[in-house]
């Protein structure tokens, strides 16, 4: 993997030399992407799909990893624009530490795309991400329309970062004048034993609350695995992002019955397809939204990342 | 034993130090919990405390040891991160069987904390500094080891210590009980025991007794990340999973614990059902706190005074 990210960047230092005059050619695209991770179940796929939509318009597809370190990542923004790349996808590690890379992209006119995660400075066409407001509300409208009128349900919140703030706020706005919030506590760190815990007193505390709704994945297996050991069987849990392992017990009808999957395989890919309409001239909103799926029972088996 | 007790300031004193506060804080923490939650003190409750408080209970057993010793042990969420990550690894990847995992986790945490005890006593580092450097490298390892990813894929056979019961009572209570009975009768009754304390009332005192002393706190350090990277195996099989940063924050509440129950900071002083008192009190705030839907943000708030509570009266009941 490194070896072939070494060749990559040889070979395109070649090609720079060599192509000096092949740049006056007007189809030689390249785009350059440089994402937090890529030894990631999330971002694996949003490279392929992006590598793949890249070929599939016949242009050139550099990649670089960060590997979750910013320094290397502002290195590695710095070497795709010393390439020249006609184009850079950016998956920041920091959304504030990668603004100098993006000043840097900016000064050598090369335009910037944002996927995920935004830049907090710099100019930047266009940022590709999912709604997590919308996904708060797909998570509402399933719970709201399996439970009856004014059945109480409970939030399993996390830390207060703006991911699952949009995500409660559109949760909360699916389900007002339908069901009642009954409970919501924060775990005050994202990790499954602050979700457990809270899990095991909302449950307790609240025995008549119907449904859990989990700011994401990991809560939701966690609230999962605390309801089953609790030994009840009249709640269950909606979860957002997706991740393998809970989009299989979703599928087998277990505790958590939907998540809202994102697409990271489609933000890839509108990325890369952004930044080629670009280059054509085209216009861009500043933010595209890449669209979310409420993944049941019915559709588990044909969702993956 | 004293034929006669002094009057006065020593008898509060004494009870405060055998956690007499954290005693009260539980007991009225119990009264308006009950009073104000109809599900605070039924059987599915009193199960979910005697869970949430397992973990904290046990590793503040070895921060007890560290700091009546004149010591204090930073890494102990970490060591409980890095003993069920690794702990997991050995059973889902390496494909040992689960008491071999087992052994792999507690092997870990005995080696951190030979690691800690070795530089505090026998190089003289301070041990707030060792142990917030090997805070920073077990939780380095753990995250690296697993590229930051949870190690889950462990099988039912290894439900039992976080998720089981014995009698209906919390198996994971009942260990953390046993361990508290076997530490007290060696603190209260033992040469061992009382050596370890009075090296934290006067170190220098000690050693002109004769006392080994390096030795002994080699040895508190070893206890703590033996009794911590147990801990990890608990909260591990609670989990389901190696999650690679459990344990984050844990050296906080379990100090925060210790001191509840009444042990003195600097050393020289306290009990273990103190420190179990103190564990007991934080969890009951927070499970109570939960039940009658009050944030987590005022729970913090909540906790610093109450531990702010503990301290003061502390000092007026010493002197």
């Amino acid at each position: 993997m490194a070896h072939q990210c070494k060749f990559t960047l040889l070979f395109a230092a070649m090609a720079l030399t060599l192509g000096a005059r092949a740049a006056d050619s007007p189809k030689e695209i390249k785009i350059g992407a440089s994402y937090m991770t890529l030894n990631n179940i999330f971002f694996d796929p949003m490279n392929a799909a992006a590598s793949e939509a890249a070929k599939k318009a016949g242009a050139n597809y550099v990649v670089e990893d960060s590997r979750l370190d910013i320094s290397r990542q502002i290195d590695g923004v710095e070497n795709l624009v010393a390439q020249k790349v006609s184009a850079i996808i950016l998956n920041p590690v920091d959304s504030d530490a990668i603004v100098p890379a993006v000043l840097s992209a900016n000064k050598a006119n090369i335009p910037v795309f944002t996927i995920d995660v935004k830049a907090k400075g710099g100019n930047v066409v266009c940022h590709i991400t999912s709604d997590n407001v919308e996904a708060g509300h797909l998570a509402g409208e399933f719970v709201a329309q399996r439970l009856p009128q004014g059945a109480k349900v409970g939030i399993v919140d996390g830390p207060p970062i703006s991911t699952f703030q949009q995500r409660v706020e559109g949760f909360t706005n699916a389900i007002s004048g339908k069901l009642v919030v009954g409970a919501h506590q924060n775990a005050l760190q994202n990790t499954p034993e602050a979700f457990t815990a809270i899990t095991e007193n909302l449950i307790t505390g609240n025995p008549d609350l119907k449904a859990i709704f989990a700011v994401n994945d990991n809560a939701a297996e966690a609230a999962a695995a605390a309801i089953e050991t609790s030994g009840r069987k009249d709640v269950w849990v909606v979860g957002v992002d997706g991740i393998p392992s809970v989009v299989k017990t979703t599928a087998q009808d277990g505790i958590i019955k939907a998540t809202v999957g994102q697409q990271p395989g489609q933000m890839g890919q509108l990325a890369v397809e952004a930044a080629i309409r670009y280059l054509n001239g085209e216009k861009l909103p500043a933010e595209i939204k890449s669209p979310l799926k409420l993944v049941t029972k019915e559709n588990a088996g044909s969702f993956h990342w | 034993m004293k034929a006669e007790p002094k009057l006065g300031p020593s008898i509060f004193s004494r009870l405060y130090a055998s956690g007499g506060a954290a005693m009260v804080g539980v007991v009225g923490a119990g009264i308006i919990f009950s009073q104000s939650s109809s599900v605070f003190l039924s059987a599915a409750n009193l199960t979910n405390i005697g869970r949430q408080s397992a973990v904290v209970a046990l590793v503040s057993v070895g921060m007890t040891l560290v700091i009546i010793s004149g010591g204090i042990d930073l890494s102990v969420g970490s060591v409980v991160g890095l003993s069920g990550t690794l702990g997991a690894a050995a059973i889902t990847q390496f494909h040992m069987s689960p008491i071999g995992g087992a052994l792999m986790g507690l092997a870990v945490g005995t080696i951190i904390g030979a690691i800690n005890g070795t530089f505090v006593a026998f190089l003289r580092v301070p041990a707030i500094i060792t142990t917030l450097a090997t805070l920073s490298i077990a939780r380095g390892i753990a995250l690296q080891s697993t590229n930051g990813r949870p190690i889950s894929g462990l099988t039912a056979s290894f439900a039992f210590l976080g998720r089981g019961d014995i009698l209906n009572v919390p198996a994971a209570f009942v260990f953390a009980v046993i361990i508290y009975i076997i530490g007290t009768l060696v603190l209260g009754f033992t040469a061992t025991g009382k050596h370890v304390v009075g090296i934290g009332g006067n170190e220098e005192a000690a050693r002109l007794a004769g006392l080994k002393v390096k030795n002994y706190r080699l040895a508190t350090y070893m206890v703590t990340g033996l009794i911590s990277s147990f801990a990890g195996l608990v909260l591990m099989s609670r989990l389901g999973s190696g999650q690679p940063t459990a344990g984050a924050g844990l050296e906080l509440n379990s100090i925060a614990a210790v001191v509840l129950g009444g042990t003195r900071i600097s050393g020289g002083q306290g009990t273990l059902i103190g420190t179990f008192l103190g564990a007991l009190l934080i969890t009951v705030l927070g499970n109570g706190l939960d039940l009658l839907n009050i944030g987590s943000f005022y729970q913090l708030v909540f906790v610093g005074i109450v531990l702010l509570l503990a301290v003061t009266v502390s000092k007026f009941t010493e002197s």
